[in-house]
C-alpha cells in the first residue's frame, strides 16, 4: 500500500477510483501529521496548503501532470478529504455536548459551519451537482481557483464567479432546512 | 434564454446565470441592480425572484463562509492531531523518517544537543572540527517539510541571513545538505538570555538598557538596508551574551518564529489554528490586519518599541493572557483599534508589590521610575507603537536616534504632539468604532456573532473581485494578470510566502521563481527569468525589493549595465514610497547615479541629479550628506547646484571632524566627499586639505584611495603643479579593481565605489592628458 512503487504509479494513473485512493490519502495524511507538519509555521500558508493538496504534492512528485489525472485525483480526494472533515467534526460535536459548557448557544463553533455546509451540501448535490463540486473542491479540500481552474479548464474568473453562486445557493438551502427544522 | 427548469443543467444556462449573477452584484447601487434584473428577466417573473433571492443571499454567504472556511482549518487541524496518536504506527522502513539524533554527524559538524525548533527548521548544537574547532548552531530543515517550496523558502532565510554582516546580528557560517539531501546551514552559536530576563537579572538601570536596545536598533537597521525585514522581534529572539569584553545582544531567528520550549507554554501563539504568524503582543497591527499587503520595515519598528516598551516597564503594552483569553477576531481587533497605556501609565497600574519589584530590577524604586517614564520616554516608546505607521519612526534609525536625545538631554522629536495631532487621533479612532459599530449590528441581524470585520473583508474582496475581473476583460492575458494582481495582492507577508508556485514544481512563475533561481546560486538564470517577467508590474514589497536589489547588483558586477540600471530604476521608484532619509541613507541611488553617469547619456544623468538634489535635500545626517555628494559629483556642475549642496558639505563636515566612523558617519568617505566638493567649486587648496585627510584613514579595499589620488592629482593639474599631478596620477593608475565575476553575494555593494573611482579616474586621465598649464 504505502511505498516508492505506488508513487511511481500515480503520476502516470489516468483512472481513479475513491477506494483506490482513500488509504492513500490518509497514509499521506498520517505522514504527515506524524512529522508533526501542523505545528509548523509553515501553516502561514494554510490557506494554499490544504492538508489534501500537500497530500497530493507529495504522492505525485514534482513534473508535468496531466491535468485530467489531478482532476480526478483532486475530486476523489476532495470526498476523502470531506469524510475526514466531517468525521471530526462530529467527535468533536458530540464531545462538546457532553462537557457542559455554560457558553453562550449563540455563538457557532466550528463544527457546527462544517457540519452544516456538510448536510446542505447533500442537498445541493441532487439539484445542482456543478455547484456542488465546486464547493467541495473549495471549501473541503481548500484548493485555490487557479488549480480548480487548471483542472477543470476554465478560466480563473469563472470558477470564482461559480463559487460565488454556489456559496449563495448554498446558502439559502441551509436556510431553508434552519426553516424546516 | 431560459426553461423552468430553475437549476439549469445546460452549460451555457448555468453560465448565463452565472454572469447575471456577477453583474447584478457588480452594480452596488441597489436600484440600479433592480432595474437591471427587472430588465433581464422582464418575461419571467419566477426567475426573477429566484435570482433576487441569489443575490440577497449572496452578501450573506460571504460573511458565512469566512467563517466557515476558519472554521474548516481548524477542524482540519483537530483532525491530523488526532493521527499523531498511537492508533496509526509508522509504516515499516522509511528513510525519510529517520530523525536526526544528537551524536549523529552532518558534514564537518557533529550534534551535540538540541536546542529549538520552530518554523520550518530544527537548531542542534554542534561541535565544529575543522578547519577550526567550536561550537555553532545548525539548523536543518524539518522532516517531512522537505517539499521544493519550503526547501525555498528555508534558503531564503539561509541567504537572507548570509547577507548581513553586524555585530549584534548572529552570523551565517557555513550551508550544505545532507546526502538526503535536507538542506542546513550553520550559525554561530549565541549562547546568553533572552534580553528581559538577562537585563533584570543584572538590573540594570534605565541608561544601561537603552543602550543595549540601541545597538539592536541598529541591527535591524542593517537589516533593513539589505532590504530584510525581521517581521518577528520578541524578547526570545535577542539574545545577551556576557563576555569579559562586555555585553553583547544578538538578533536570531529571521523570519521565522523560533520558539524554545519555555516559550511555547507561557507565550500566545496563534501559529497552529489561524493565519497569524508570530506572537501577537508584538505584532504590528498592519501584521494583524490580514488586509494589509505589505509589511515593511515600520513593522519592525512597531515591535521595537514594544520590546523597550517592556524592557522599561516589565510587560508588553497588550497583557499577553488577557489577550489570549479573547478568541481570534476579538484579539485582532482589539491589537487594531485599543489605543494601549503609556508606559508610565502601565506602570502606575500595577499593584505595589510588582512596582516595588520591576522597579528594582531597574535599580530604582517606583517614584523614580515613574518620573523617568513620563514625558520623554513615553512620547518616544508610543510613537514606535503608532497603529498608524506613517506615524511611526520610518526607521529603526530614527528611534535610536531620539533615544540618543534623551540620553544626552536633547529634546526629543517624538513630543510634538498638538492639539490637531490629537484630534486627529480622536476622529481616526471614532472612526474606526463607527465601522465596527455597523458591522456588529449588522452581525447581529444575521445572526453570525463573530468575525464582523472579517465579514467587511469579504465583502470589499468580493466586490473587488468583480470589479477586477470586469478589469480583466480587457486584457488580453487575462489570466495571467488576475493572477499576478491576486498573488501580490494576497497578503504576501502574512502568508511569508513568496512562493506561490500552485503547481508541484513544473513551472516557475514571477518573483517566486526567481528568487527560488537565485536561491540555489543560478543567478543566469534568475536574471534571464527576471528580465521576462515585466518587472513594472511587480508590486513593491521586501521580498522583492531584496530579489530585484540582489539581481540589481549582481548584473551592475558583471558590467551588465542596462539590466543594472532597469533594476535599479524599480529600486528608485519603490523607494518614493519610502522616507527619503532613509532612502538615501542606503546605496541604492548612488549605484543608480553612477550607472546613469558612466553609460547614460549626460542629460540623463543630469535629470537624475536634479531630482536627487529636490528630493534628498536637506539631508539630515552625515550618512545621508556623504551619499548625496556622491549622487551628485560625479560630473562638474553649476555654481548653482553647489551653492545648494553646501547643506550636504557641511553636515558631511561634521562627521569627518571624528576620528572614529559609526553607525552616524564614516569620515574617510565625509572627507572625500568634501574634497570632491571643494574640488567642483574650483577651491583646490581645499580640495586636497580633505583629500589629504580623507587617505589619512588606513583601510578600505583601494577604491576610496583611487578617487581621493584622481582628486588630487586633478588639483594639483589646476594648481599648474605638473610634478605632483604626475605623482598622484600615477598612483591612481596603480590601484587595480577586484575582479567581481566571481564575488559571492556578500560583497554586493562594493562595486559602486570603484564605479565611481572609475568615473573620477576616466575624467583625471582626460584632462590630465592634455597637459596644460594653467
Amino acid at each position: 500500500m504505502h511505498g516508492v512503487t505506488d508513487r511511481a504509479d500515480i503520476s502516470h494513473e489516468t483512472h481513479w477510483s475513491s477506494d483506490r485512493l482513500m488509504p492513500l490519502v490518509y497514509d499521506e495524511l498520517r505522514r504527515l501529521a506524524a512529522s508533526r507538519m501542523r505545528k509548523e509555521a509553515e501553516g502561514h500558508t494554510l490557506q494554499a496548503t490544504a492538508l489534501v493538496h500537500e497530500a497530493w504534492i507529495r504522492l505525485a512528485g514534482s513534473g508535468e501532470q496531466r491535468w485530467e489525472s489531478r482532476a480526478h485525483f483532486f475530486g476523489a480526494a476532495s470526498h476523502a478529504m470531506r469524510h475526514i472533515l466531517v468525521h471530526h467534526a462530529r467527535r468533536k460535536s458530540a464531545l462538546k455536548r457532553q462537557a457542559e459548557s455554560f457558553q453562550d448557544s449563540e455563538e457557532r463553533k466550528p463544527e457546527d459551519y462544517l457540519l452544516m455546509v456538510h448536510e446542505s451540501l447533500d442537498r445541493l448535490e441532487k439539484s445542482d451537482p456543478d455547484a456542488a463540486k465546486i464547493v467541495l473542491l473549495k471549501f473541503f479540500s481548500g484548493l485555490g481557483s487557479k488549480e480548480i481552474a487548471e483542472m477543470t479548464g476554465s478560466s480563473v474568473r469563472s470558477v470564482e464567479r461559480r463559487w460565488a453562486l454556489a456559496k449563495a445557493k448554498l446558502y439559502q438551502m441551509m436556510q431553508h432546512e434552519d426553516d424546516e427544522a | 434564454m431560459k426553461p423552468d427548469d430553475p437549476h439549469a443543467s445546460s452549460e451555457a444556462d448555468r453560465e448565463i446565470e452565472e454572469a447575471v449573477f456577477e453583474t447584478a452584484l457588480g452594480l452596488e447601487d441597489p436600484d440600479s441592480r433592480d432595474e437591471f434584473l427587472k430588465q433581464w428577466f422582464r418575461h419571467d417573473e419566477a426567475a426573477l425572484a429566484r435570482m433576487r433571492k441569489l443575490v440577497e443571499a449572496a452578501e450573506k454567504s460571504a460573511a458565512f463562509f469566512v467563517d466557515a472556511r476558519e472554521s474548516r482549518m481548524s477542524i482540519a487541524w483537530d483532525a491530523a492531531d488526532a493521527f499523531e496518536s498511537s492508533e496509526f504506527p509508522f509504516p515499516a522502513e522509511d528513510p525519510k523518517l529517520h530523525l536526526v539524533e544528537p551524536g549523529s554527524r552532518i558534514g564537518r559538524y557533529r550534534l551535540t544537543q538540541r536546542i529549538g525548533e520552530g518554523g520550518c527548521g530544527v537548531v542542534y548544537e554542534a561541535d565544529q572540527e575543522e578547519p577550526v574547532r567550536r561550537k555553532v548552531a545548525l539548523k536543518i530543515i524539518r522532516l517531512g517539510m522537505d517539499t521544493e517550496r519550503v526547501i525555498a523558502r528555508f534558503e531564503i532565510e539561509r541567504q537572507a541571513l548570509a547577507m548581513m554582516d553586524h555585530p549584534n546580528i548572529a552570523q551565517v557560517l557555513d550551508a550544505g545538505a545532507t546526502d538526503t539531501g535536507r538542506p542546513y546551514f550553520v550559525m554561530e552559536l549565541v549562547e546568553g538570555e533572552r534580553i528581559t530576563t538577562w537585563c533584570d537579572r543584572q538590573k540594570l538601570d534605565i541608561d544601561a538598557r537603552l543602550k543595549l536596545f540601541i545597538q539592536i536598533c541598529q541591527a535591524i537597521q542593517h537589516a533593513h538596508q539589505k532590504g530584510i525585514v525581521h517581521r518577528d522581534i520578541k524578547p526570545s529572539n535577542i539574545l545577551v551574551k556576557s563576555s569579559d569584553t562586555g555585553a553583547t545582544p544578538k538578533v536570531i531567528d529571521f523570519g521565522i518564529a523560533k520558539a524554545t520550549s519555555d516559550d511555547r507554554k507561557k507565550r500566545t501563539s496563534i501559529t497552529e489554528r489561524d493565519q497569524m504568524i508570530g506572537t501577537p503582543a508584538y505584532m504590528s497591527p498592519e501584521q494583524v490586519d490580514l488586509r494589509n499587503i505589505d509589511i515593511d520595515t515600520r513593522s519592525d519598528v512597531y515591535s521595537l518599541g514594544v520590546l523597550l516598551y517592556e524592557l522599561l516597564t516589565g510587560r508588553p503594552p497588550f497583557d499577553e493572557t488577557s489577550l489570549s483569553k479573547l478568541g481570534a477576531s476579538k484579539m485582532r481587533l482589539m491589537l487594531l483599534n485599543t489605543e494601549p497605556p503609556l508606559p508610565s501609565q502601565r506602570f502606575a497600574a500595577l499593584n505595589r508589590a510588582d512596582q516595588v519589584e520591576t522597579a528594582a530590577a531597574r535599580k530604582c524604586d517606583p517614584s523614580k521610575l515613574s518620573s523617568l517614564l513620563r514625558g520623554d520616554l513615553d512620547a518616544i516608546v508610543m510613537k514606535a507603537i503608532e497603529k498608524d505607521r506613517n506615524r511611526r519612526y520610518s526607521t529603526p534609525y530614527g528611534l535610536e536616534l531620539d533615544l540618543r536625545r534623551f540620553l544626552s538631554d536633547q529634546p526629543v522629536h517624538a513630543r510634538k504632539a498638538g492639539r490637531v495631532y490629537l484630534l486627529e487621533k480622536f476622529f481616526r479612532r471614532n472612526q474606526v468604532a463607527c465601522i465596527s459599530g455597523a458591522a456588529v449590528l449588522l452581525s447581529l441581524v444575521i445572526g453570525l456573532g463573530s468575525a464582523t470585520w472579517l465579514f467587511w473583508r469579504e465583502r470589499h474582496a468580493l466586490a473587488e473581485q468583480v470589479r477586477l475581473s470586469k478589469e480583466a476583460e480587457a486584457a488580453r492575458n487575462e489570466e495571467d494578470r488576475l493572477r499576478t494582481q491576486v498573488n501580490a495582492k494576497t497578503n504576501i507577508a502574512q502568508l511569508a510566502n513568496l512562493l506561490n508556485l500552485g503547481r508541484a514544481g513544473s513551472d516557475i512563475q514571477g518573483i517566486a521563481g526567481v528568487t527560488i533561481l537565485l536561491n540555489e546560486g543560478k543567478a543566469e538564470e534568475a536574471n534571464a527569468l527576471l528580465e521576462s517577467y515585466p518587472i513594472d508590474s511587480v508590486e513593491f514589497s521586501p521580498d522583492a525589493t531584496y530579489v530585484i536589489r540582489t539581481l540589481a547588483h549582481w548584473n551592475a558586477m558583471r558590467g551588465r549595465w542596462k539590466s543594472a540600471i532597469h533594476c535599479f530604476r524599480w529600486l528608485d521608484r519603490a523607494g518614493r514610497h519610502e522616507n527619503p532619509e532613509a532612502v538615501i541613507e542606503g546605496t541604492d541611488c548612488m549605484c543608480l547615479a553612477a550607472l546613469l553617469a558612466e553609460y547614460e547619456s549626460p542629460e540623463v544623468y543630469e535629470a537624475y541629479r536634479q531630482e536627487a538634489l529636490d528630493r534628498f535635500l536637506p539631508t539630515k545626517s552625515a550618512l545621508a550628506a556623504e551619499h548625496l555628494l556622491k549622487i551628485c559629483l560625479l560630473r562638474p556642475t553649476t555654481e548653482e547646484n553647489l551653492e545648494r549642496l553646501k547643506q550636504a558639505m557641511e553636515m558631511c563636515a561634521s562627521g569627518a571632524r571624528s576620528n572614529y566612523s559609526n553607525r552616524d558617519s564614516f569620515p574617510q568617505w565625509d572627507a572625500l566627499g568634501i574634497a570632491t566638493y571643494y574640488h567642483r567649486c574650483g577651491n583646490e587648496q581645499q580640495a586636497l586639505v580633505w583629500s589629504k585627510r580623507s587617505l589619512s584613514f588606513r583601510g578600505g579595499r583601494g577604491d576610496r584611495q583611487r578617487s581621493a589620488n584622481c582628486l588630487q592629482a586633478m588639483a594639483y593639474h589646476e594648481l599648474g603643479d605638473v610634478k605632483s599631478m604626475k605623482e598622484h596620477l600615477d598612483t591612481a593608475r596603480s590601484i587595480k579593481p577586484p575582479n567581481f565575476d566571481t564575488s559571492s553575494d556578500m560583497m554586493l555593494e562594493v562595486w559602486v565605489d570603484w564605479a565611481v573611482s572609475r568615473i573620477l579616474m576616466t575624467e583625471t586621465e582626460l584632462i590630465c592628458s592634455s597637459l596644460s598649464i594653467k
